[in-house]
């Protein structure tokens, strides 16, 4: 008897087992397809922008005005080199509107005392529902700069202040944070251009300026950190935007556009309703929500990623802050496909009903899932003598291994095209970091999504947290800014 | 160009190394294990072949990329040392004595490089010596590849070709290049409208602006600093007789070229646009009916449109109408202020506040007398005045 429940158990654990490989296998060889489009794509697509046409859309009167939307909350450390950075931008035509968002530090009083702001007025074109505006202001300098002051009410409430209160037909979410590479908005802008009335949004790169060294408010030298937490959120971004962003985007089943950069038609964002403040993943919320809106509308439409157009932002340094920050994601991308399920699977949804949606359901959000019950069952299995090692052997080949090459793939792919670290050192520093990264730290990663996920469904308060901010590396002294 | 360091030399070879080790012993130690699970053969084998091929496309890959600066400098090393032969063929042929065997030698080895200081040389060169070195491209074959390239499927092909041929600059060259202004790509449809632009012939120059007008806002905004050479033969006589074919995104693609370029059109052209049936050919007319016309015409069309029935062209003429200071414009820009249109609102009280004390009264009242709105816009436009900040107008 006992016997029986032992084999029964043992082949129950076997039959897991191979399930676990099998979606590994298809989850990495999906990733692999995806990485390999991009690097076709990516080599297509580079030095397709020359210098002279840099120069041209950095000048001519014929750019569209764009309103660089920044929401800052307790941003004192890096506010006054982000804003000095997006106003030394090359582009004819564009404003800043910082949104502080009921600030408890000294993010407003830094903005005033730096860029000499004053109070004015500004009335509202935009419909959408804000927590209240407790002041506009605008600097006495010729500087295209407006701070909005509003009581708290989140990171999607202030993106709806800035868009009510933007003129521009194109409006640029950007995060306070961040610094914008001086071509980025010029190049983030192209698309619009080149299909005006297809392209409906675009998004460029996120790199971590962690270790950068920062001169007036630009990445002077761009150097990998010493912290390897850091530069484990290097590969992972690489992972994320050159391995898979540029493939969905090809598709036209980009279904996230980073918080931290992103253009939108203003227009079709409040035809949308703006962000949405119910959920913590607000950027992709809107992506999706503007994906369904325009299917259902039936408009043909496009809505892109560019690897070249570069927004720095620092990274979180420490587990503590990064873990909230990843559970933080998980949540999102569960409320995001949660609230339009309808999507999934349906054609008339087109690339993001059959691929983009599943992709994200299956690989992004259950994923993390699926491989920590692996590595618990796979440890417990073979404690117990349930499993054999040859299983598990295969079972750390199809997700570890393969993770590994994935990781240095997605490096690989970097130093071919982009090259945007100058010295081999970095680019060994990171290859090792890429295989050292499936060791422990990917792991970590998977729990704290599974322990988004777990939140989301528990229907637990979503909250922020604090993101400790240490600024910006200025160049020559070595300080912090 | 940047040279790799011994230090760094070596530490590629130990990072290599190390990955290598790390990625070799995880396949040796599955294979060992797959046999002991009692897998057949050929199942072993390609589990292992699929890994082994995907991890050393990632190797060659990773050490081609950690090399490629290497393989740049040896490279530009080679072109360095050709370099003085080349220029002295070039220079041979330019100043008259040419070496056909020395030309045909360097050209050979270094087909790229040759091609490269051969555009630079006639880009700084005229007269007989640009002539020379054109003929011998010519002769060298040069040019019948180039013939050739510009129908090549790969686009760098393309451009270069594009490139090479605008240097030689001779008509039968742009009638070569017309075509390519409807190219798949639009960097070469860029280049090869530059390259029809600098030849200067009127009949190629029409048709790059008709180009400009026809294709995306992108392929006008590059071709545009060029096409501003010809702004003024462009509009005068040109944008006429396109004008019947035009649809409504031409037309105003055309008269926002000619605003930028601060062009007049005719009057019986821009009166024409005004009187156009798209909201946006409307607003781009009176745009530059108010840098050229007559201030009675100007009065005149603005107080016609501000009875429009689009918002957006009661917006923008009452933009212009703060703009260009028109006081009998006052009661029509009111009526603006109380839009419930919140851009036509802040425009109009823009525009009031932008006439002076003449148009402040109207504000004032607003900002007691009137509803939300009007009164918002009246606060914005009259603290912007105080402040002394630009007074911005929406859209």
């Amino acid at each position: 008897m006992m016997d029986d429940f032992t084999f029964l158990v043992s082949r129950g654990v076997l039959v897991f087992e191979y399930g676990v490989i099998f979606f590994a296998l298809a989850i990495n060889s999906v990733y692999f397809v995806l990485m390999v489009m991009g690097h076709f794509i990516l080599r297509r697509e580079r030095d397709r922008v020359t210098e002279t046409e840099k120069l041209v859309l950095s000048r001519s009167p014929l750019m569209p005005r764009v309103a660089i939307l920044a929401p800052a909350y307790n941003e004192a450390a890096t506010i006054r080199d982000s804003v000095r950075a997006m106003l030394n931008l090359n582009y004819p035509d564009y404003e800043v509107v910082v949104i502080n968002d009921g600030s408890k530090d000294e993010t407003l009083a830094l903005l005033v005392e730096e860029f000499h702001l004053c109070k004015s007025t500004r009335a509202l074109t935009g419909s959408l529902d804000t927590k209240p505006i407790r002041g506009v202001y605008e600097s006495r300098d010729p500087i295209p700069l407006t701070v909005i002051d509003k009581t708290n009410g989140g990171k999607a409430d202030s993106l709806n202040a800035g868009l009510n209160a933007a003129r521009a037909p194109l409006v640029a979410a950007v995060d306070a944070d961040s610094l914008l590479d001086p071509d980025s908005l010029a190049l983030v802008v192209r698309p619009f251009l080149a299909d005006p009335e297809r392209v409906i949004a675009s998004s460029g790169t996120i790199r971590a300026a962690n270790g950068c060294h920062v001169q007036r408010g630009r990445v002077a030298e761009i150097v990998s950190s010493d912290s390897l937490v850091v530069r484990f959120q290097t590969i992972e971004y690489l992972r994320a935007f050159l391995g898979s962003r540029i493939a969905l985007s090809f598709m036209n089943a980009l279904m996230v556009i980073s918080g931290a950069f992103g253009v939108f038609r203003r227009d079709r964002v409040l035809e949308a309703g703006g962000f949405r403040t119910s959920t913590i993943g607000e950027d992709m919320e809107l992506v999706v929500r503007l994906h369904r809106l325009e299917h259902e509308a039936g408009r043909d439409y496009r809505i892109v990623y560019l690897p070249e157009p570069v927004c720095w932002t620092e990274v979180p340094e420490t587990l503590e802050v990064l873990g909230r920050q990843r559970v933080r994601w998980a949540r999102g991308c569960y409320e995001s496909l949660v609230s339009h399920r309808e999507m999934f699977g349906k054609r008339e949804y087109g690339s993001v009903g059959m691929f983009g949606a599943p992709y994200f359901a299956f690989f992004e959000m259950l994923g993390p899932v699926v491989e920590l019950a692996g590595y618990f069952v796979t440890l417990a299995g073979l404690l117990l003598g349930l499993l054999w090692v040859e299983i598990a052997v295969l079972f750390l080949i199809s997700s570890v291994v393969y993770g590994m090459f994935l990781s240095v793939g997605a490096v690989v792919l970097e130093e071919t095209t982009l090259r945007r670290y100058s010295t081999v050192r970095d680019g060994l520093r990171l290859i090792i970091a890429a295989v050292c990264e499936n060791l422990g730290y990917r792991q970590l990663t998977a729990w704290w999504r599974c322990k988004g996920l777990y939140l989301a469904l528990r229907g637990t308060e979503s909250q922020w947290g604090v993101m400790v901010r240490k600024g910006f590396q200025t160049m020559g002294s070595g300080s912090r800014a | 160009m940047r040279t790799i360091r011994d230090s760094e030399r070596r530490e590629i070879w130990w990072g290599t190394a190390l990955v290598a080790v790390v990625y070799v012993s995880l396949i040796v130690l599955a294979y060992w294990r797959l046999r002991y699970l009692g897998a057949q053969p050929p199942v072993r084998a390609l589990v292992i072949a699929f890994f082994s091929v995907q991890m050393l496309i990632v190797f060659v890959l990773s050490l081609r990329a950690l090399w490629t600066k290497g393989w740049d400098e040896l490279s530009e090393r080679y072109h360095g040392s050709l370099r003085p032969r080349i220029l002295e063929a070039l220079s041979r042929c330019a100043s008259g004595k040419p070496s056909a065997d020395l030309w045909d030698r360097v050209q050979r080895r270094a087909p790229g490089e040759f091609e490269k200081q051969w555009l630079h040389a006639v880009s700084t060169l005229d007269g007989p010596a640009r002539q020379r070195l054109t003929e011998a491209a010519h002769d060298s074959g040069m040019h019948e590849q180039w013939w050739n390239a510009l129908a090549d499927p790969e686009r760098p092909s393309r451009l270069r070709a594009v490139e090479g041929l605008a240097a030689t600059g001779d008509q039968a060259t742009a009638d070569r290049l017309l075509p390519l202004l409807y190219d798949v790509d639009p960097s070469v449809q860029v280049l090869a409208g530059s390259a029809l632009l600098d030849s200067g012939a009127p009949e190629p120059v029409a048709r790059v602006y008709r180009r400009a007008l026809e294709g995306s806002p992108l392929l006008r905004l590059l071709l545009e600093p060029k096409l501003s050479s010809y702004a003024s033969h462009l509009c005068r006589y040109v944008l006429p007789v396109l004008s019947p074919d035009l649809t409504a995104t031409q037309w105003r693609a055309a008269l926002k070229l000619a605003r930028v370029w601060r062009q007049e059109l005719s009057p019986q052209l821009l009166a024409e646009a005004c009187r156009h049936p798209d909201a946006a050919v409307r607003r781009a007319a009176l745009a530059l009916s108010t840098e050229q016309d007559p201030a009675d015409t100007v009065r005149s069309r603005l107080e016609f449109a501000l009875g429009d029935p689009e918002p957006e062209v009661r917006r923008s003429a009452a933009s212009l109408a703060g703009a260009t200071r028109i006081l009998s414009l006052i009661p029509a820009l009111a009526r603006e202020l109380d839009s419930d249109i919140p851009e036509n609102s802040i425009t109009a009280a823009t525009a009031l506040a932008s006439l002076g004390t003449p148009g402040e009264p109207v504000l004032r009242r607003r900002l007691t007398h009137g509803a939300e709105l009007p009164r918002q816009s009246a606060m914005e436009a009259l603290s912007r005045k105080q402040l002394g900040r630009p007074l911005a107008v929406c859209g």
